[in-house]
């Protein structure tokens, strides 16, 4: 461990593993305590050290959903990683770790020649659809809330009809339920 | 409009630790096969964002050091992307 500031963030992410969500100012101060002290590299302390750096800590922030979805902490995580990336050493172990996360932070802004999946169709197709996100697709939770309690039938004629039964279940729970909205 | 320039910045700063790593050949090949090199011969055309375009063509030049680098970015077409930064 060559520096202070690192093992800072080691004992931060130590003491609390979810910082990037529970604790995002404080991580980002950790953070921009290093970036701030290195940037420079001709004032840069790691730089100059010759000591180990422990990598985990960055390797596992850089892999962290919370990070990815953080532009801030996002942004000096990639700064902490430019600074340490610096000397041979790290780029030999960084490389074996970050490749992955670099390439999917980094999108390619070339607009993609594949369809769209058809969102109107999966939601009364019952397959999951394989370019959802479970986690994140509302769609898909939709989906998957209704299917057990909702029959779905589909008419093909020359106006295409959609009928959506509830089962008894559902109805009951519709109708006790109150809807909200953001108005 | 702030989400999209952080974002820009991320991309700028990302294309910077894929410079540092890919002085070494092992990374090189690790960026080609993980998909990486398109994104970055496309941020050296954008000419709206100067950091993330110059970062870039600079990742770009450290794939080049490296022959298996050098190849693949040459068949992406970077060569004709790169030129007009030369003008």
């Amino acid at each position: 461990m060559s520096d202070r500031e690192l093992q800072q963030l080691r004992e931060l992410l130590a003491s609390t593993p979810d910082c990037a969500v529970s604790r995002p100012a404080k991580l980002q101060i950790a953070l921009q305590a290093f970036v701030s002290l290195n940037e420079d590299a001709s004032r840069s302390p790691n730089y100059q050290s010759q000591a180990r750096d422990d990598l985990n800590s960055v390797i596992k922030l850089l892999s962290s959903d919370a990070v990815k979805a953080h532009d801030q902490l996002l942004l000096y995580v990639l700064k902490m990683l430019k600074i340490l990336s610096r000397k041979y050493d790290n780029r030999v172990r960084l490389g074996e770790h970050i490749v992955d996360d670099l390439v999917e932070v980094c999108p390619d802004p070339t607009p993609s020649h594949e369809p769209e999946p058809n969102r109107s169709l999966d939601e009364v197709y019952p397959s999951p659809n394989p370019n959802a996100d479970p986690n994140t697709d509302p769609t898909l939770t939709v989906t998957r809330t209704l299917t057990p309690t909702l029959t779905v039938t589909v008419t093909v004629t020359p106006t295409l009809t959609l009928t959506l039964t509830p089962t008894p279940a559902l109805t009951s729970t519709l109708t006790s339920s109150r809807c909200c909205t953001s108005g | 409009m702030l989400h999209q320039r952080l974002s820009v910045a991320c991309s700028a700063e990302a294309s910077n630790v894929v410079l540092n790593i890919c002085y070494e050949r092992d990374n090189v090949v690790r960026l080609v096969s993980a998909g990486g090199v398109p994104p970055l011969i496309a941020f050296a055309k954008d000419d709206s964002h100067e950091d993330l375009q110059a970062n870039a063509a600079g990742a770009v030049q450290s794939i080049c050091f490296q022959k298996e680098g050098r190849t693949f970015v040459r068949e992406l077409g970077a060569i004709e992307a790169v030129l007009p930064l030369l003008g």
